[in-house]
């Protein structure tokens, strides 16, 4: 093949609860370059019950687009690409249209290995049903036998996920939970019943496997709490994605047929989010954090100081799951975000007709706010793991508030198909709070998870592809740490552009500010913040110079405070609201 | 190309539903026959609650020697009171005696303990609509084929249930209220239009109907009628909505006629959508095929406000997005609306009908 590349051409598809997306990457100029996307409605539902008939919808686009013909008569890939152009050398998919893992938890205490094995399962696309514990009672209590035995049977799990002890500890404690489990598993149907994954107490797997015996399949991995002061949660998420995979991904209708289309495994599309953070984390040495709102869950993927932390919220998203996260958010926490009146009751309808036709987008304005308004929830309920789990880091100094982050990369279809770039920006800011100075961007190609599963094929198209066509820079957001009187002047800063020409301004606390530069032209910034603010340096008052790109929404000043908070009263938080949004050009 | 989700509006069609046990059991149709709505086809016994006993501690011996002691096996039924284990054995007197709680069976043993599970209700399941036994899977269940009307809804509650089409609306728009809800409705699937309100669940719950079809349930309203005793069907969605003239065009030319009505809702992994289904002679054809792209000249239901519900052609398929009023740039439809106003429908907002 032409530039000795052994793979030239590819269609990557995320296969997603909503919509399916597939891009096309291709050799141009001796580079592989982003060439063309489809979109469309994922099909893994009655009537059509085909996974593989969305991503032929969306790769007839592709051919309409570019006028190469990617699929023979009778529908199949036409691979390795032909002489005449047509066809591509690979195909590669990820996908989270599958149902999550349903997992019961058991373990000893919830604090210690049962924290640590809920870390886990958040990794994956997965929901704790119930926990089974030592203190597993409403009072903190035992629950009995029967109580644990019912709980099983009624959840009929994939999984049961046993924790506890520390390695070369006590055994009696956890072979007690085992007991219970086995018992229980004696009931289900041997063929539909769960797996077991045990991941405590390492001493404790010979006395574990016999207590099971041949009541159900077990796995054995690695203690997620080897020692009291020790987390190893890597052997029990790795465990626990292939689970996903073996009994929710290959159940997917289709499912077959697509992986026939494709030389590696399709993965799980926060897997394959999660390789490209990582990626850029580690080809630019930079904190990175990416946030994707799907319909179905949200993940938030993020490397801080080096540490690399996924979490999947399987029950939160935009329209399967959108009746959840207003439930689990409050509705009030959502009408908040609405420049405008809007009832309970309009409120609840319109979700709830979201939940019930999952494909469609907001026609109206009113409906589009009240969209984003839950997304901003959604986000928030997600994000309160992975705050956790930055907390203490170098680049925490601030207890409560967002690490310093140098890049800020928002994907799903609210963010990508928001109208206003501003939007996609606002929703951003105004749940991640970053803090300092963050790069924003926007997969409005949704590309990221596609990316991600093409670098296990091709990591130098993924890497050429990310560089030249990936993410649509927004801009640079400051946002100084610190507090003042509304009004009173947190940050002066001199703007100087490529053109020559300079810009003074001075920012009053609880301002949002915008300042144009466009994508692709530079700028000089010289940030002085007032004696009672830190942008990022660690030190109050400290000031600094630093180059800028542009991008399309710009130079965003969020003086707003950390945290961001709202006015009480719905009359002010509307004004608020509609500042910030008129702020950021929307 | 789009190739939009649809919704089946149908006068006459050919209609196969299987119909499964919740679990194993035994199927009592056979191919070839002809059933009524009430004719049980299958039956399964349902799962009784679960009961552990102790029984290691109670005799007061090490689970490992239990085996020696008990007088049950998986799977043998018990009596309430009858002895399960005993201490001693079975042909000495008897010291200790562990005695079932329940009456029932005995469904696991480890760990010292005796899991029954207590006598179990028998679960029947019936036609639910007339037709004809096309297929049987032993133990699961049965296939069923009728010839005749179906409307699927959008969302629903409640389980199956039959009876007689009565419309209480003048037309698509007029709310269903209490006040026509009168003795005449018992027994009968009652038809509203737009939506309804507390007073009419109560007022159909003391009339004893057995079912309610209407445009839009409020989303507030949707534990309440999830407790209702019988089928509510939203034929358009949540909040106030105008039922689809078609649907409403369809029922009312059916009012009268005998219905079998599910408001059975699944969205997700493996999707099951209320509908009502009503039964009539002759022969038709398998329903339309939903693989197509949409075309010009094709009907369509818009399913997102400002629009929501109303129905219309397609009349042009513009090639670029168009601008609609939330600011979003969107492929769509150009859709000529009953009373002829043309308007802009974003591909993802609208569905085939028929």
């Amino acid at each position: 093949m032409a530039n000795g590349l052994e793979i030239e051409s590819i269609l990557a598809a995320d296969c997603g609860s909503t919509t399916t997306k597939v891009i096309l990457i291709d050799v141009i100029d001796g580079q592989y370059r982003f060439v063309a996307r489809g979109e469309a409605l994922s099909t893994i539902e009655p009537p059509w019950a085909d996974m593989l008939l969305g991503v032929r919808h969306a790769i007839e686009q592709i051919e309409e687009a570019t006028g190469r013909l990617l699929l023979d008569e009778r529908g199949q890939l036409i691979t390795p690409e032909q002489a005449g152009g047509n066809g591509v050398d690979a195909f590669v998919a990820t996908t989270s249209a599958a149902a999550p893992l349903r997992v019961i938890l058991a373990g000893l205490t919830r604090d210690v290995s049962i924290e640590s094995a809920r870390r886990a399962i958040l990794s994956t696309y997965a929901l704790i049903e119930d926990t089974i514990s030592l203190d597993d009672g409403a009072q903190g209590e035992r629950r009995s036998a029967e109580a644990r035995i019912r709980i099983l049977q009624r959840h009929q799990p994939d999984a049961v996920f046993i924790v506890g002890g520390t390695d070369g500890g006590a055994t009696a404690p956890v072979a007690d939970i085992a007991e219970v489990v086995a018992l229980a598993c004696s009931i289900m149907d041997g063929a539909t019943g769960p797996k077991i994954v045990f991941a405590g107490n390492k001493e404790a797997r010979p006395l574990i496997a016999e207590i099971l015996g041949s009541e159900a399949e077990l796995h054995a991995v690695n203690n997620v709490r080897p020692a009291l002061d020790v987390e190893d949660l890597t052997a029990a998420q790795e465990e626990l994605d292939s689970l996903y995979q073996d009994c929710k991904m290959a159940r997917i209708p289709g499912f077959g047929s697509l992986s026939s289309w494709s030389p590696v495994p399709v993965l799980p599309s926060a897997k394959a989010f999660g390789y490209l953070m990582k990626y850029l984390a580690r080809q630019y040495g930079l904190n990175v954090v990416g946030v994707d709102i799907g319909g179905a869950t949200v993940t938030v993927a993020s490397v801080v100081d080096g540490h690399f932390t996924s979490v999947s919220r399987s029950d939160l998203g935009l329209s399967h799951n959108i009746v959840r996260v207003s439930t689990e958010a409050g509705l009030r926490n959502i009408l908040r975000w609405l420049p405008f009146d809007m009832g309970m009751a309009e409120a609840r309808d319109i979700i709830a007709n979201k939940q019930l036709r999952p494909m469609t987008v907001p026609q109206t304005r009113r409906e589009l706010l009240l969209e984003q308004a839950v997304a901003r929830e959604a986000l928030r309920l997600t994000l309160a793991e992975p705050r956790q789990r930055w907390s203490g880091k170098p680049s925490a100094p601030y207890p409560g508030l967002s690490p310093f982050l140098d890049l800020i990369v928002g994907g799903g279809g609210v963010l990508a198909h928001a109208p206003h770039y501003g939007q996609a920006a606002l929703i951003l800011l105004d749940v991640l709070q970053p803090i300092g100075v963050s790069s924003l961007a926007l997969d409005v190609t949704s590309m990221s998870a596609p990316l991600g599963v093409t670098a296990t094929i091709e990591p130098l198209a993924a890497a050429q592809v990310m560089e030249r066509d990936g993410f649509l820079p927004l801009g640079t957001v400051i946002a100084p740490v610190g507090t003042a009187r509304e009004g009173e002047i947190a940050l002066q800063l001199r703007i100087t552009y490529d053109d020559g020409r300079a810009l003074e301004m001075e920012i009053p606390y609880g301002s949002l500010e915008v300042l144009p530069l466009g994508a692709g032209h530079k700028a000089t910034l010289e940030l002085r913040p007032t004696r009672r603010f830190d942008i990022g340096l660690g030190t109050e008052g400290k000031g600094a110079t630093t180059e800028l790109e542009g991008g399309a929404v710009g130079v965003i000043i969020d003086a707003r405070g950390r945290p961001l908070s709202l006015p009480p009263t719905r009359r002010e938080q509307q004004a608020k609201v509609q500042e910030w949004l008129w702020g950021m050009g929307s | 190309m789009y190739y939009p989700p649809m919704t089946q509006v149908t006068p006459l069609t050919l209609i196969k539903r299987e119909r499964l046990l919740p679990v194993r059991g035994e199927v009592l149709a056979n191919i070839g026959d002809r059933v009524e709505p009430i004719d049980v086809v299958a039956r399964a016994s349902s799962g009784g609650e679960l009961h552990v006993v102790d029984v290691g501690k109670i005799l007061a011996v090490k689970n490992e020697d239990l085996d020696g002691y008990l007088l049950k096996e998986v799977g043998e039924a018990v009596e309430e009171g009858e002895a399960i284990a005993a201490r001693g054995g079975k042909l000495v007197p008897l010291r200790r005696v562990c005695r079932s709680p329940v009456a029932g069976k005995v469904v696991a043993i480890g760990s010292g303990r005796v899991v029954l599970e207590s006598r179990a209700e028998t679960f029947e399941l019936h036609a639910h609509f007339r037709g004809t036994v096309v297929s049987v899977m032993p133990s699961l269940g049965v296939v069923i084929e009728t010839v005749g009307a179906l409307v699927q809804g959008v969302w629903g509650a409640g389980g199956e249930a039959q009876g007689v089409l009565k419309m209480l609306a003048e037309n698509p728009r007029e709310k269903l209220v209490a006040e026509a809800i009168d003795v005449g409705c018992h027994g009968a699937i009652i038809v509203g239009g737009s939506s309804l309100d507390e007073k009419v669940l109560q007022r159909a719950r003391q009339m004893q109907v057995r079912g309610i079809v209407v445009g839009g349930v409020g989303a507030d309203l949707a534990e309440r009628v999830s407790d209702f005793p019988c089928p509510v069907i939203a034929t358009e969605g949540m909040g106030e909505v105008p039922m689809a003239s078609v649907i409403f065009e369809l029922l009312r030319s059916n009012a009268g006629r005998e219905a079998s009505i599910s408001g059975v809702t699944r969205l997700r992994w493996g999707a099951v959508r209320p509908e009502i289904i009503i039964p009539s002679q002759g022969t038709a054809p398998s329903p339309r095929q939903t693989k197509e792209a949409l075309k010009v000249g094709d009907q369509i239901r818009v399913i997102r406000q400002p629009y929501l519900g109303f129905v219309g052609k397609v009349v042009n398929l513009p090639l670029q997005p168009i601008a609609v009023d939330s600011g979003a740039r969107l492929m769509g439809a150009e859709v000529e609306l009953e009373g002829k106003k043309r308007v802009f429908i974003p591909y993802v907002n609208l569905e085939l009908i028929g």
